[in-house]
């Protein structure tokens, strides 16, 4: 099986702060954004990618569609290598791949009628001439569930979820075959996105489309995802088929940001202990050493502060990089006695 | 019983032609939580908005029956007495920290400042005082962190700092308008259970305005939904989760992405969209939408009591389908 898009052996790091020739604290200061992530997406897929703000996430989505510049690593997308095309190819591919945003009401320009906005990129690559470009409009509208007439209005006249229809169909209405979707809901109310949802999963089975959900919210994505992967300061901690991950979650990790979603139901909620994972993510600046994880993590053993686990599959069908799941003569027994973790 | 600390009767709000909260009551009373849910232009902040006296006069008219806080008369006060109410007697926490928060000036100086104005401390004391309210909220390494400004701190410490601005003023009712919808889940179910824990050992009487139902079946002894600037439901949660009334609430819950259920049952969504609210609505808001109406929702239905406590605006509790 090959894939649509393929992130192999990729990093993007980011200098903060003065250049490094400015700087007399010697070289500038480096944010790993996506430190060493391998991730494979194929044709017809939907793939959720969740962690917290701060774990790389967006960036790794962006990445993929050579929005993000690598640092090292390779981008391919139709077994093309994006990080060596020049930008007249480069620019070609774009109409292939597409992005949602999480907020509607920044990525619609305000002085573009909906209209304008969604014939633009028809006509940029020039998959269409004018007169075409305004019935396809039309057409696509009517897929969004939004009226043929609203072409002509703009965008401030709408509310956040019909918005959102709007930028989903300017990602969707120049046929791409990959599209990313960074937060699509996280800026609606719990009522419209559900539609939203719907409106994705149409959208999927009628242009053959293939997803990547980018997400904070585990909940939010069960019912969509296909796989899913897990990151967490720049790693992909757990992958897997996404029932297998919703059902027996391996990665500490995984367990606690499913801990963390509230369910309706008082008596359960009130029973259910929350808030175990303790402080905050770590600075991408300076991740900790051995698993990233271990600062935060209820079971960390004394391999975990030295020994950077790498993703390997386990017995329940999913890959997790962890050491509770290292095959026996990873680890000598002694290193594998839990340490107590100094809470402040 | 004692008198609640805030009560309100037939609450109206009008920005101009727009008619946001139509004839809301509540009740809240020491040590009770009340959650209030709602969609993006029920009413729900507006409400709110109006028990600290916030609506801008020029553009919002404010009515009520009665609207109390503390025993105070929220709509005959004059701006003084806003202001010793707002920080003092209630406390709020607001969905985005950042810009409720001054960039200017340092966490401690803010927190001290509240701690100044309501509780006469000098310069000294109230310094301590602000290091011991980020210490109480969980805010690591206080005594530095008081120096710090609110962009250096992430945004689950700087919804802390928010928190402890509120219970700075010692309130008896502490107001949180979607305090955590901005967080990740990780981070928003530690300020919950930091709000929670408060609440509880304080015995605040706690409001907590949301539009996810999941959030607030830890947090609230009863639910209030709102649906186009009315009441459409009211009951306690045990009642409100387990047995919902209204078609409205039904819908709701139905929408929620729920982590404990099997993979296959989808989350179903409301299908359209509320009212206009610069338009009269003619019977039941939510007739348009609603799977079960009939005939008699052209006529707009009370709230009819449904049990102990509880109540839905729906001419089904009558007639069941």
């Amino acid at each position: 099986m090959s894939a649509l898009s393929e992130a192999i052996a990729l990093k993007v790091h980011y200098a903060v702060g003065a250049p490094a020739w400015r700087s007399r604290a010697g070289p500038g200061r480096v944010v790993r954004a996506v430190d060493g992530v391998d991730l494979q997406i194929a044709a017809g897929e939907t793939v959720a990618l969740v962690g917290e703000s701060g774990c790389g996430k967006s960036t790794l989505g962006r990445a993929l569609l050579r929005l993000e510049e690598p640092t090292a690593g390779v981008v391919r997308f139709e077994e093309r290598d994006l990080t060596t095309l020049s930008a007249e190819h480069l620019r070609q591919r774009r109409a292939a791949m597409r992005m949602v945003f999480q907020d509607p009401f920044s990525s619609l320009n305000p002085r573009m009628r909906i209209g304008e906005a969604l014939a633009e990129p028809l006509l940029v690559h020039g998959l269409c001439n004018s007169r075409s470009a305004r019935e396809r409009v039309a057409e696509m509208l009517d897929v969004v569930g939004l009226d043929r007439r609203v072409a002509a209005r703009y965008p401030h006249e709408f509310s956040g979820g019909q918005r959102q229809r709007v930028a989903i169909a300017r990602a969707v209405i120049g046929n791409p075959r990959f599209v990313v979707a960074d937060e699509p809901l996280s800026a609606l109310d719990i009522s419209v996105q559900a539609q939203i949802l719907d409106l994705f999963a149409d959208l999927k089975d009628r242009f053959a489309l293939t997803y990547l959900f980018v997400s904070h919210d585990l909940a939010v994505v069960r019912h969509v995802a296909d796989r899913v992967a897990v990151m967490y300061l720049g790693r992909i901690v757990e992958m897997g088929a996404a029932e297998d991950v919703f059902a027996r979650p391996a990665h500490p990790y995984t367990q606690a940001l499913l801990d963390a979603v509230p369910v309706p139901d008082p008596t359960r909620e009130r029973a259910r202990i929350i808030g175990r994972l303790q402080g905050e993510l770590p600075s991408p600046m300076a991740p900790p050493s051995g698993c990233r994880f271990h600062p935060r993590c209820p079971r960390a053993m004394s391999i975990c502060q030295r020994d950077d686990p790498s993703l390997l599959p386990v017995a329940s069908g999913q890959a997790v990089a962890c050491w509770l799941y290292a095959p026996e003569g990873g680890a000598p027994a002694a290193e594998r006695t839990p340490v107590s973790l100094a809470s402040p | 019983m004692s008198a609640p600390l805030l009560a309100m009767t037939n609450l109206q709000v009008r920005f101009g032609a727009l008619h946001a909260v139509r004839g809301v009551s509540l009740a809240v009373g020491a040590g009770e939580s009340l959650g209030i849910v709602g969609e993006s232009g029920s009413g729900k902040s507006a409400t709110m908005l109006s028990v600290m006296g916030l609506h801008d006069r020029r553009a919002a008219w404010v009515g009520a029956d009665q609207l109390s806080v503390g025993g105070m008369d929220v709509l005959s006060a004059g701006e003084d007495q806003l202001r010793a109410l707002r920080g003092g007697q209630v406390g709020m926490v607001f969905q985005d920290p950042l810009s409720a928060l001054n960039p200017l000036f340092t966490a401690g100086f803010q927190i001290a400042e509240v701690l100044r104005r309501h509780r006469d401390l000098d310069r000294r004391q109230a310094r301590e005082g602000a290091v011991a309210l980020l210490a109480q909220v969980g805010v690591p390494d206080p005594k530095r962190r008081a120096g710090q400004y609110p962009h250096q701190f992430s945004g689950g410490m700087r919804q802390r700092v928010m928190i402890a601005t509120a219970l700075a003023g010692e309130p008896k009712l502490l107001i949180a308008d979607e305090p955590t919808t901005a967080l990740d889940v990780t981070v928003q179910a530690e300020i919950v259970r930091l709000i929670q824990d408060i609440q509880e050992r304080s015995r605040l009487g706690l409001v907590w305005v949301t539009h996810d139902l999941a959030l607030l079946a830890r947090i609230a002894d009863r639910v209030m939904v709102l649906y186009a600037g009315q009441v459409v439901e009211q009951a306690p949660a045990a009642e409100l989760y387990a047995r919902p009334r209204h078609p409205y609430t039904v819908g709701l819950l139905s929408t929620v992405a729920r982590l404990d259920q099997p993979r296959g049952q989808r989350a179903r969504a409301i299908p359209g969209q509320p009212p206009r609210l610069d338009l009269p609505i003619v019977g039941c808001a939510f007739a348009p939408r609603c799977p079960l109406r009939f005939e008699r929702c052209l006529e707009a239905p009370p709230l009819i009591e449904t049990g102990p406590d509880a109540a839905a605006a729906c001419w089904r509790v009558e007639t069941p389908a």
